[in-house]
């Protein structure tokens, strides 16, 4: 006898990726899901934006990482909240890692969370954590044919940042080439060239970004 | 990795779904077919394997996933449909085991597939 089922098989994931939707609306707190692959650029990022941000906003991170917490602690002198998530060979985070994890911070008192996942460029595409905004860093060292290779994560960005625009010349990257690749999985993400270790490459992102964490306070 | 986690979360849905169905209280699991849409998410013989060797600890070690092509859907994972049997024998009913006794070893399983 068969029997029609119709299930997503993310349908546990995806409830609790809502739950946490819900917990951060009623905080109104702006959450960004930061995902690339190992060695783009994710905690230089963190490190060259908290500075800014925190000047401005009360802000936490999660970092999510295999086996160590070293990335947390690159970003221990900025003297925030930051729970580190250990996946233990996990290749992502999901949506009951972030729920466990904001149990320990003050909800009650941050305007920002922001999640640095797991260095891979497949599986974290599937997993909604309840974030508002979900960033795809990509440096130009890893070639310009990845986005149709790695389709799914670029299509489901919101944000698409291009890092390491400094190397591109050593590497032999045409920007624009790499753009139109993003632009053939991706029509819609915002896209922003930019070097995580230059100031100066970031202020249109961090505008961008910023308009988006007022946009939510003003919900 | 991954496809194993996966098969893990169709197998958790599928259990639960066997075991608070009152209809399906006297059913065993034979078959679970898949839908997945372009581009897979996951390999569909990597997940079939890893369920294969997950379904072996519960109550139904003989059931199958089945991964079929959907036109219609995007890079999603749905689970279409489950085949259920009624169980083999009063005997099983009555030790609660779901069949399992009958499928426990490998050659009747290899039968049933
Ligand atoms: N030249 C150049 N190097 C960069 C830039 N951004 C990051 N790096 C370097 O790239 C290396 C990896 O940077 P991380 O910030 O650790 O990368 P990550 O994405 O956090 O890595 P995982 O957390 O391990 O996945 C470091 O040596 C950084 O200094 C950039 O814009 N230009
Ligand atoms: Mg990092």
């Amino acid at each position: 006898m068969e029997i029609t089922v119709l299930k997503n098989v993310l349908i546990k994931n995806n409830a609790i990726g809502n739950d946490n939707r819900s917990l951060f609306n009623k905080n109104k707190i702006f959450v960004a899901n930061i995902i690339s692959s190992p060695g783009a650029g994710k905690t230089t990022l963190l490190e060259s934006t908290l500075a800014y941000l925190t000047s401005r906003y009360r802000v936490a991170v999660i970092e999510g990482d295999l086996y160590t917490s070293r990335d947390a602690k690159r970003l221990q002198p900025f003297n925030i909240p930051i729970v580190q998530i250990n996946t233990e060979g996990g290749c992502h985070l999901d949506a009951r890692m972030i729920h466990g994890a904001v149990q320990s911070l003050p909800l009650d008192n941050l305007d920002i969370i922001l999640i640095e996942n797991v260095g891979n460029l497949v599986c974290p595409a599937s997993f909604d954590l309840g974030e508002d905004l979900r960033i795809l860093m990509y440096a130009v060292t890893e070639g310009t044919d990845k986005p149709q290779k790695y389709a799914n994560i670029f299509a489901g960005a919101e944000v698409i940042l291009v890092n390491k625009v400094d190397l591109a010349d050593l590497c032999h990257i045409d920007l624009s080439e790499l753009v139109d690749e993003v632009r053939s999985v991706n029509e819609k993400a915002a896209i922003f060239p930019i070097s995580a270790l230059k100031q100066e490459t970031l202020v249109e992102w961090q505008q961008f970004f910023e308009e988006k964490v007022k946009a939510k306070k003003n919900e | 990795m991954h496809e194993s986690s996966k098969a893990q979360q169709i197998i958790e849905i599928v259990s639960e779904l066997m075991t608070t169905d009152p209809t399906l209280a006297k059913k065993k699991l034979t078959k679970v077919t898949l839908e997945m849409g372009r581009p897979y998410i996951v390999s569909p013989d990597s997940l079939e394997f890893y369920f294969a060797e997950l379904i072996k600890i519960t109550p139904w070690p003989c059931a199958t996933l089945s991964c079929i092509e959907s036109k219609e859907l995007g890079p999603e994972l749905i689970i279409k449909s489950i085949e259920v049997d009624d169980l083999d024998t009063q005997e099983d009913l009555a030790d609660g085991n779901h069949g399992t006794k009958k499928c426990s070893d490998q050659e009747q399983c290899d039968r049933e597939r």
